[in-house]
């Protein structure tokens, strides 16, 4: 018995972890691609559970489908965001802090629109999903979770495949890894930052959605996601998709195994100290950073 | 082809390169030579739209160059196989020739353009998944090469392509160059190599300083005594 609870704790965590994963993924493209720590991500993430939300309470509209609706906001808004305010600033002399302090700002900004538009109360989806289960075998999957996973999982693979696969995300990777040659071929730099950063935050607004699946939200919750991002994005190694994945999946798990044999209070502190450990240990995080 | 004239680059305060006059014709190889910092790769790089001049025009086909971005220059023809190589040196061998085809233009004509290339280096062709940085220095010359043949280029533009390598690999990647400009390409090389370089070239310059001190036939060149004492140790 204790056994299949033990593997139903690490079923569930491994579910946040895709979840940590995704958001992980745009944070740290934007990261190790650009140099720009994104403080603002998560706050996309917030507004993108948010607008699936509203969308939610205004139509009907299910927040999976809501995505699809709400990404191509996101996406433009992200450019539109990197060619105004982030570009400008990529000459400073210190492009990490500058961008930080810019984004902290952004971040402060969304926050309050948010909460001036809609209200501070936290927000659940509520759906037709809500409160069922998926049974297989002596496991039951709930089955908001299980759509958040999945779309986590999805929104991964897009990511992973768009880089890999397409014209455009070899183009991103050829410019992150040798900007000056990418240049003497034709492409443009600031073009290809500006979708880069537009996908970073529509990803950011799907793993926001997939956590409102999971977590009740309010306009201040960026502020626990973002330091997440950061721990995932550290042991996955900065620009690294894959590893970054991984190291969402890794942070689920050790939440749910110590969900699973110590009292909730327990489980940040039980996270944080392994990866603590883990960073001793190899300081540089588990897997290189890459782009 | 090409015709500088009055060219002024400077870096800061700086003075890189000052009232550079030359000229490269179709099917030509023209060799820059000069020491260390004497502004080669500036030229070069001014030449791509990544510096721009302070003073001077560039003419390309009859067309001005100066003020168009890189994008637009690599778009007419003009295309670099920088120094260092600077290849995408994550990145697969194809995936680097895929993006040397990255506009338009020379994506339409890239599967072409790739028969060429593998025909000239089959060692690529072998290679084609391989993780450009893991290969030895002269296949990454040979792809940093294979990278500017897929961009369609009219004026080939090389900036020390011999620089790291064992003296038989840089005989290797000369003997290309002469091959490529056999077939018609024109050439612009940069090299501190300067014996190689004056007996390939149709006609060289001497750089110092960022300025030409010295203008001619390749071969003349060799024989000058000046260059000679200064730079072949005769």
């Amino acid at each position: 018995m204790t056994g299949i609870l033990v593997l139903q704790s690490l079923i569930s965590g491994l579910m946040i972890g895709a979840i940590y994963g995704l958001l992980g993924v745009g944070f740290s493209l934007v990261w190790g691609a650009m140099k720009v720590i994104n403080i603002a991500h998560a706050a996309f993430a917030v507004l993108g559970a948010y607008l699936a939300y509203a969308l939610l309470k205004m139509f009907g509209l299910d927040p999976v489908l809501g995505f699809f609706v709400i990404l191509p906001f996101l996406f433009f808004g992200g450019m539109v965001l990197y060619r105004y305010l982030i570009f400008p600033v990529m000459r400073a002399r210190d492009i990490v802090v500058s961008s930080m302090v810019l984004t902290f700002g952004c971040a402060i900004i969304i926050e309050n629109l948010i909460s001036l538009i809609g209200s501070p109360d936290p927000r659940v989806f509520t759906t037709r999903y809500t409160g069922k289960a998926l049974f297989l075998g002596p496991f039951a999957f709930q089955l908001p979770q299980t759509v958040g996973a999945l779309m986590a999982l999805g929104g991964m693979a897009v990511l992973y495949i768009f880089l890999k696969k397409t014209h455009t995300g070899k183009a991103l990777r050829a410019s992150w890894q040798q900007p000056e040659a990418a240049r003497l071929y034709g492409i443009n730099l600031k073009r290809i930052s500006m979708i880069a950063f537009g996908l970073a935050v529509a990803s950011a607004g799907l793993g926001g959605i997939a956590m409102g699946f999971v977590y009740s939200f309010d306009p201040h919750t960026h502020n626990l996601w973002l330091i997440y991002i950061f721990l995932v994005v550290i042991l996955g190694g900065v620009g690294n998709v894959l590893g970054t994945a991984l190291a969402g999946l890794l942070i689920g798990l050790l939440n749910g195994l110590s969900l699973a044999f110590f009292p909730y209070q327990w489980v940040n502190v039980i996270t944080f100290g392994v990866l603590i450990l883990i960073l001793l240990v190899r300081p540089s995080g588990l897997f290189a950073s890459e782009v | 082809m090409l015709r500088v004239s009055d060219l002024s680059v400077s870096h800061g305060h700086l003075m890189a390169l000052r009232n550079l006059d030359f000229h490269v014709s179709e099917g030509e190889l023209v060799t820059f030579i000069g020491s260390n910092g004497a502004g080669k790769s500036t030229l070069l790089n001014t030449l791509s739209g990544l510096v721009s001049p302070q003073a001077g025009s560039i003419r390309f086909e009859d067309r001005e160059i100066v003020g168009m971005t890189p994008e637009q220059i690599c778009g007419l023809g003009i295309i670099q196989v920088p120094e260092g190589r600077k290849l995408f040196a994550r990145m697969t061998v194809l995936e680097n020739l895929e993006m040397g085809a990255y506009l338009s233009a020379a994506r339409r004509q890239f599967s072409r353009q790739l028969e060429v290339v593998f025909d000239k280096f089959p060692r690529l062709k072998d290679r084609k998944n391989q993780i450009a940085g893991t290969m030895s220095g002269g296949e990454q010359q040979m792809l940093a090469i294979a990278r500017a043949m897929v961009a369609l280029p009219k004026l080939l533009m090389l900036d020390e392509p011999s620089l790291g390598l064992s003296p038989l690999m840089a005989e290797e990647i000369y003997e290309v160059i002469q091959d490529l400009n056999g077939d018609g390409m024109t050439i612009l090389l940069v090299s501190q190599e300067v014996h190689v370089a004056l007996s390939m070239a149709d006609r060289g310059y001497v750089l110092e300083n960022g300025v030409i001190s010295r203008e001619g036939e390749g071969k003349s060149l060799l024989e000058d005594p000046a260059i000679r004492a200064s730079y072949l140790g005769i």
